[in-house]
């Protein structure tokens, strides 16, 4: 039975997909050692009070703030790309975290108190301890959910609705947690002695935080197969020497400089993934860049190839036409004399036999060059053949924001066919698709292959799209030659692909899609009866 | 018209040349074809030519360069350009050498007789 289901997509130049490279391991291991150093140079200076430095802190929490919802929103963005739930996961553990720094920072004693803003002794301390043990709880559970190396457990319904969904719930979080802190300020656990020094019970803050650092970066080192996992594991070391400047060498003091050198890392933590994720995006964008103009020289030489053929053409057959004419003029004026010269009309006609057959063998060469591609037909598995054609246009359909889906009937007859050229067929039936939902709004950009059998042992592949659909008036021409409807098209493709089916023995033809759209068909004969084409010796 | 005037026709290709040379001579003018522009310059018949009808495009001396050269050596015989490929550029530069016509293949046979007899006005006052 037909089995409808999403492409797996493995995504190859996403972040969160691609395998770090060598020299990306090599730049995380230098980042841990200067972090390490800095925090050798740091320890015996960290206990020293850096009083009235409470100024800095608005500072601190906006970039802090700032760096975690850009670095979430980009991961959102991968979400929506590679609909991975380990992705959309980690983007609420950084929104989360970035939020959570607005209430740290305005109830931090005397850094707001021009504002009248009076919170409890231990309302700072309660919401420090949700944000530093939120995160990483949150980076455990995008490393026990992400996918192994193919299986995406990938996400089902809309994602727009999961992102708006994410944001607010995580929003409402945020908000909830911080009314409930300074509305229950008696009630909280005894972090702070006083504005500056800890109680021994805070003590247990750092200890969890520490496991749970600890934890994450174990699965992390075990499950790690992507960039992302390897910045992710630099993130964890470095929130882990945050913690131990903050809570042990600094023993807690706030402003001291062991805890403003403990701030200095959290904000390198913060900037790690942003970092990567900027600097991958602008890789890949230069990826896409260089393919796009690489596929623009492909397809100016493509025409210059055709312009060359059709040239060809044109000289050869148009030389034997003109004496064809001209030699038919001269044997008609001959005729038309008082005593027709019959020896002269006679050559006229023999010269135009010749011209004719001049003509035909000028056809038949131009048939056998393009035959020698069609020679190799071998068996064909059609799903295997669509699957690879999918698979090579993923990029453009991901670039022009395009569902790709499939419902592949399985155990289809084999097709005798050359791979090559039904290969060329699919990908221009399916880049005309792409094509086609370009300027579609409002409505999602489906393209939909689906494959299966049909009596008498033939296979139907059609190619759905959600686009405007094909103009009823020039669902005649498409496959005429030199027709488009492109503004930079030659109007060549689907009359190849044409000439390919049927050469094959199967049919093309254009429907309207439903609701929306066009869906192009084509048949294939099975192996058992497959004709060979036109001109070509039945074996 | 005198019997001693010639029109040469110099084609590379066969059979256009002898449909042109047979097309000629149904109309009543005495017809030589040539292969090429050399073949035609060595065949002695210059003299008694009054017009000439050539390819532009032919292995070594194309047309237009036959009739340049003619001029050249003072001895210009009126000539219709003929080709399967016309194009602006050479229609200008023939017009520009003193080529009386330039006509595309397959060509009307009244549009060529049109053209034979004004290169023979043209060729009148030419001392034979």
């Amino acid at each position: 039975m037909r089995s409808p289901r999403r492409v797996q997509g493995d995504h190859p130049f996403l972040l969160s997909t691609s395998p770090p490279s060598r020299n990306q391991e090599r730049l995380a291991v230098c980042v841990l050692v200067v972090l390490v150093v800095e925090l050798l140079v740091t320890m015996p200076f960290a206990r020293i009070p850096l009083t009235g430095t409470e100024v800095l802190l608005p500072a601190y929490g906006a970039a802090i703030l700032l760096i975690e919802l850009i670095t979430s929103a980009l991961l959102l963005a991968l979400f929506s790309v590679q609909q991975s739930r380990a992705v959309l996961v980690l983007a609420i553990g950084y929104l989360f975290s970035g939020l959570m720094v607005v209430p740290w920072m305005l109830t931090f004693p005397d850094v707001f108190d021009a504002l009248g803003l009076d919170a409890g002794l231990q309302a700072t301390a309660s919401i420090a301890a949700l944000r530093r043990l939120g995160f990483p709880l949150f980076v455990l559970a995008y490393a026990l959910s992400k996918d192994g190396a193919t299986s995406a457990p990938r996400f089902q319904g809309s994602v727009r609705k999961a992102i708006v969904g994410s944001v607010a719930g995580t929003l409402a979080a945020a908000g909830g947690l911080t009314w409930f802190i300074l509305a229950n300020d008696d009630s909280l656990p005894n972090f702070m002695r006083n504005a500056r020094n800890v109680t021994d019970l805070w003590l247990y803050v750092p200890t969890m935080a520490v496991f749970l650092y600890l934890t994450a970066l174990a699965v992390l080192f075990v499950r790690r197969r992507s960039v992302l996992d390897l910045w992710l594991m630099v993130v964890l070391c470095t929130l882990l020497i945050e913690i131990i400047l903050l809570s042990y060498i600094s023993a807690g003091i706030r402003l001291s400089v062991g805890w403003w050198g403990g701030r200095s890392y959290g904000l390198a933590s913060a900037s790690i993934v942003l970092l990567v994720l900027l600097s991958e995006s602008t890789t890949l964008y230069a990826r896409v860049a260089r393919s796009v103009s690489a596929e623009r020289r492909a397809r100016e030489t493509r025409l210059t190839a055709m312009e060359a053929l059709s040239a060809l053409i044109a000289h050869e057959i148009n030389q034997p036409l003109a004496s064809m004419v001209t030699n038919a003029a001269a044997g008609l004026r001959w005729l038309e004399k008082k005593d027709p010269d019959l020896g002269e009309v006679q050559a006229a006609l023999k010269r135009i036999v010749n011209d004719g057959h001049r003509a035909g063998t000028v056809i038949e060469s131009i048939r056998t060059m393009f035959k020698k591609d069609t020679r190799d037909r071998v068996p064909l598995d059609v799903n295997q053949l669509i699957e690879e054609v999918l698979g090579r246009c993923r990029d453009d359909a991901r670039l022009g924001r395009v569902t790709v889906e499939t419902a592949l009937e399985p155990g289809l007859p084999t097709v005798t066919g050359n791979p090559i050229q039904l290969q060329q067929v699919l990908s221009n039936l399916v880049s005309n698709a792409i094509d086609a939902m370009c300027p579609v709004t409002g409505r999602a950009r489906v393209l939909r292959v689906t494959s299966r059998s049909q009596v008498p042992g033939e296979v139907m592949v059609s190619v759905e799209d959600s686009g405007s659909g094909v103009d009823p008036e020039l669902r005649g021409r498409i496959f005429e030659p030199f027709f488009t409807t492109k503004p930079d098209g030659m109007g060549m493709g689907l009359m190849f692909c044409r000439l390919i089916i049927e050469s094959g023995g199967g049919r093309l033809w254009a429907d309207d899609n439903v609701p929306h759209g066009a869906v192009f068909r084509f048949t294939l004969p099975g192996s058992d009866d497959g004709v060979w084409p036109v001109g070509e010796q039945a074996r | 018209m005198s019997a001693n005037l010639l029109i040469a026709v110099v084609d590379d290709d066969d059979s256009a040349r002898e449909a042109a040379v047979s097309l000629v001579r149904a109309m009543g003018f005495a017809a030589s074809g040539f292969r090429s522009a050399a073949e035609f310059l060595d065949s002695g018949e210059m003299a008694r030519t009054v017009c000439l009808i050539t390819d532009v495009r032919m292995p070594g001396m194309g047309g237009l360069d036959l009739h340049r050269h003619l001029v050249a050596s003072g001895t210009p015989i009126p000539t219709i350009l003929v080709t399967a490929f016309p194009d602006e550029t050479t229609r200008a530069r023939a017009l520009k050498a003193g080529v009386g016509s330039y006509l595309a293949k397959p060509f009307e046979p009244d549009e060529l007789l049109g053209c034979i007899r004004s290169a023979f006005a043209q060729g009148t006052g030419r001392p034979s």
